[in-house]
C-alpha cells in the first residue's frame, strides 16, 4: 500500500473538512455580525466564556466578560440545535423525511473534493523545513524519508471529470428541497420545494453555460489544470486568472450559483414573509440544523468554486513551487524552483503563502456573498424565472459562441 | 405640461421636451362599446430593468458602511489594547445594558412606584382606593385596615401593584390625595418570575431615600418649607 499517499489523503480530508465545517460554523456568526456591522448595530455579543482571574488577596473571580467579540456564539448555536427537542410530525413521511436533511448536506461537503486550495506541495520536504526550524532534527529526517521528494496535490480528489463533477453531485441539492418538501405533507414545504426545484433547476442551466465559455479557453474540466493554468502572467503584468479572460461570465456565474444556494435575493425556497420556512418548515433540531448548514457550508463552496475558476486558485502572482509543471513547461528558459519574486525560499513558504491566498480569496468572497445577501431585496418568482431564462441563459449561450469563434479564429 | 394634471407628477419630471408624452386614457367623448385602455408607461430605463447598477449602488452603500465601521472598530481596538476604551469613539450608540444604563432619563419620567412614609415611618396612605378606582389596568389591589389613630382612620394592611399589568400612566399618583404613591424614574423592572411582579406594601415603602436629596426629582415635588 502506498502509505504516503494515504497520509497525504488523510491530511487533504482533514483540512478540507476542518475548513467546510467551521466555515459552516462561523459563517453563521459571520452572517449575524457582518449584518449588524453594514447597519450600524453591533450584533451577536453575548455568549461568553467565564475565565478565572486571580485576585491580589488570594482567591478567584470568575469573570464573565470573555465575550471574544461574541465567537461563542457558533457554539452555543451548534449546542442549541444538538439539545433542541427533535420531534417529528405524525403526518410526515418518516423514512424520506429522515433522509431528506442528508441529501442536503452530503452533496455540499463533496463538491469541495475536487476544488485545488493549495497546489502541487512537497510533504517530505516541506515538513523537513518546519522540523528543521523547530529544531526536531529526527523528525525533519523521518518525514524526508517517508515522502521523500513526491510532489502531491492539496486536492482531494484528482480527478480529470472535475468539473463535471461538481455540477453532477451539486445537481442533487435539489432532492433535498424536493424530498423534504414532499415528505412533509404541508402545503407550505410542498409550495417551497416546487419552487426551489424550478428555481435550481432553471439556475443550473446556464451555469453550466455560463462556465463553457471559460472552459473553451482552458480546454479542460480538469479543476488541477485549470488551476496552474492560472499560475501565469500574460504581457508580464497580467495574472493569467479567468476573471480577466471572462469578467462579464464571472457575474453571471455568480448570480447562478448564489440562486443555487437559494439565498436572500433568490430565496423563492424559503421566503419566510410567505411560506412560514419553505420546505423545512416541518424540521426541527439539528435536521433544521442541517439544512442551514448545508447553506452556510454552500457559501464557503461558492467561494471556493468562484477562486478556482475565475480568481487564480491558490496562486499569488509571482509566487511559483518546484511542483507547478505547467509554468516551468511554459518557461523552458527558468529551472523549477520554489520562488517568490525572483527569490529562492524554502518549499513551506511557497505553500503557506498559497494556502494562505486561497483562504483569503475565499474568505472575501463569503464577506461578498454575505454583503450581497444584507443589500439587496428578495426577487420576485416570475422575476428570478425572467432573469434566469430570458437575460441570462441567452447571455451565456452568445457568450459560449463567440468565445468558441475568437478561440478557433487565433487558434 | 405643467398646466395639465400629469405635469403635477413627479414621476414625469424627467421627461425631455419633445419626446412623445404618455397620453391620458381619457380624451374627449367616449363612444358606444368603445374601449377605454389605460396603461402605466414604462418609466424604468434599460439600465434600470438589467438591475445592475442599482445592484452595485446598494453594495457601494452598504459596503461603504461596512468598512467605515470596521475602520471605527479597529481604531477603537488601538485605544483598547492601551486600556484607553474609555476615550475612543463608540461606533454604534446600541447601550450594552446591563454593564451601562442610561443615566438621562428624564426626572419627570414614570416608573416604578413608591409608598411615601410618615415621619414615624409608617404609611402615608389612607386606603383611601382612590388610586386603584381611577387605575385603568386595575392592577393597584388595597387592603384597608383600621388605623389606631382615629385622625388618620385607616392604613393600607395591603397594597400590591401588578407592576406586569401597570401601563404607567401615572393617574394613581394624580388621585391620590395625601401624595402617598409616586412615579419614580426608576423602569429597570425585571424579575424571571411573573409572581415577584406584584410588588407588596413593603417593598414599595422600602425605595431608597437617597433619590429625594436632589431637588426636583418627583413630578410636582417643589422644595418645600418645614411645617
Amino acid at each position: 500500500m502506498d502509505w504516503a499517499f494515504f497520509v497525504v489523503a488523510l491530511l487533504n480530508l482533514g483540512f478540507v473538512l476542518g475548513l467546510l465545517i467551521n466555515m459552516g460554523g462561523m459563517l453563521t456568526w459571520v452572517e449575524r455580525k457582518q449584518g449588524a456591522i453594514m447597519a450600524n448595530r453591533i450584533g451577536a455579543n453575548r455568549a461568553y466564556i467565564p475565565l478565572p482571574i486571580p485576585q491580589k488577596g488570594g482567591g478567584v473571580r470568575w469573570t464573565r466578560k470573555f465575550t471574544f467579540i461574541g465567537l461563542f456564539h457558533t457554539m452555543t448555536d451548534g449546542l442549541k440545535m444538538l439539545t433542541k427537542e427533535d420531534y417529528t410530525p405524525p403526518f410526515v413521511d418518516k423514512y424520506i423525511y429522515n433522509v431528506a436533511p442528508w441529501f442536503a448536506v452530503i452533496p455540499v461537503l463533496v463538491t469541495f473534493a475536487v476544488i485545488p486550495f493549495g497546489g502541487p506541495f512537497q510533504p517530505g520536504v516541506m515538513m523537513a523545513d518546519v522540523f528543521g526550524w523547530v529544531g526536531l532534527s529526527t523528525l525533519a529526517e523521518g518525514s524526508l524519508t517517508f515522502f521523500g521528494e513526491r510532489t502531491f496535490q492539496m486536492q482531494l480528489a484528482d480527478l480529470n471529470v472535475g468539473l463535471l463533477f461538481i455540477f453532477a453531485v451539486g445537481s442533487t441539492g435539489i432532492f433535498s428541497a424536493a424530498l423534504a418538501g414532499w415528505a412533509s405533507n404541508n402545503k407550505y414545504s410542498l409550495l417551497g420545494a416546487l419552487r426551489a426545484s424550478a428555481q435550481m433547476i432553471s439556475y443550473e442551466v446556464f451555469m453550466g453555460m455560463a462556465i463553457l465559455g471559460l472552459l473553451v479557453c482552458y480546454g479542460t474540466v480538469d479543476m488541477n489544470e485549470i488551476a496552474q493554468m492560472q499560475g501565469d502572467l500574460w504581457f508580464g503584468f497580467i495574472p493569467s486568472w479567468g476573471i480577466f479572460l471572462q469578467p462579464h461570465m464571472f457575474f453571471v456565474f455568480l448570480v447562478a450559483l448564489m440562486a443555487e444556494n437559494k439565498r436572500v435575493p433568490f430565496d423563492m425556497a424559503e421566503a419566510e414573509s410567505e411560506l412560514v420556512a419553505g420546505y423545512f418548515t416541518e424540521y426541527s433540531a439539528m435536521k433544521m440544523g442541517l439544512f442551514m448548514m448545508s447553506e452556510f457550508i454552500e457559501i464557503a463552496i461558492i467561494a471556493g468554486l468562484v477562486v478556482a475558476l475565475f480568481f487564480g486558485a491558490y496562486h499569488v502572482p509571482g509566487v511559483h513551487g518546484v511542483g507547478d509543471a505547467m509554468y516551468w513547461a511554459a518557461h523552458p528558459d527558468l529551472t523549477p524552483a520554489n520562488v517568490v519574486f525572483g527569490m529562492e525560499v524554502p518549499h513551506a513558504v511557497v505553500v503557506m503563502l498559497r494556502v494562505g491566498a486561497f483562504l483569503g480569496k475565499l474568505v472575501f468572497f463569503c464577506w461578498l456573498q454575505i454583503l450581497i445577501r444584507w443589500t439587496l431585496p428578495k426577487f420576485r418568482y416570475d422575476q428570478i424565472m425572467r432573469l434566469g431564462w430570458k437575460i441570462l441563459l441567452p447571455l451565456s449561450i452568445a457568450n459560449l459562441v463567440l468565445t468558441a469563434l475568437v478561440v478557433q479564429l487565433l487558434a | 405640461m405643467s398646466d395639465t394634471p400629469m405635469g403635477k407628477n413627479p414621476g414625469f419630471k424627467n421627461l425631455v421636451e419633445g419626446q412623445l408624452l404618455p397620453q391620458p386614457a381619457y380624451q374627449g367623448e367616449f363612444t358606444e362599446g368603445e374601449i377605454v385602455t389605460y396603461y402605466n408607461p414604462e418609466r424604468m430605463t434599460w439600465a434600470e430593468r438589467i438591475y445592475l447598477p442599482a445592484v452595485f449602488g446598494g453594495l457601494k452603500i452598504t459596503g461603504g458602511i461596512f468598512l467605515r465601521n470596521m475602520k471605527t472598530w479597529l481604531v477603537w481596538l488601538t485605544y483598547w489594547l492601551r486600556g484607553k476604551s474609555a476615550d475612543a469613539k463608540k461606533g454604534a450608540t446600541t447601550i450594552y445594558y446591563p454593564h451601562e444604563q442610561r443615566a438621562d432619563f428624564s426626572p419627570i419620567n414614570r416608573g416604578k412606584h413608591i409608598l411615601t412614609k410618615r415621619a414615624n415611618d409608617d404609611p402615608q396612605c389612607v386606603a383611601c382606593y382612590m388610586c386603584a378606582t381611577a387605575c385603568p389596568a386595575f392592577c393597584i389591589h388595597i387592603v384597608a385596615g383600621e388605623h389606631p389613630d382615629p385622625a388618620i382612620e385607616k392604613y393600607p394592611v395591603r397594597f400590591d401593584i401588578e407592576m406586569d399589568k401597570c401601563i404607567f400612566c401615572g393617574y394613581c399618583e394624580e388621585a391620590c390625595p395625601v401624595d402617598a404613591i409616586r412615579l419614580t424614574p426608576d423602569v429597570h423592572l425585571t424579575d424571571y418570575k411573573r409572581e415577584r411582579m406584584v410588588y407588596d406594601r413593603d417593598y414599595l415603602l422600602s425605595w431608597n431615600p437617597t433619590y429625594v436629596e436632589d431637588e426636583h426629582v418627583y413630578p410636582g415635588d417643589r422644595p418645600r418649607k418645614a411645617d
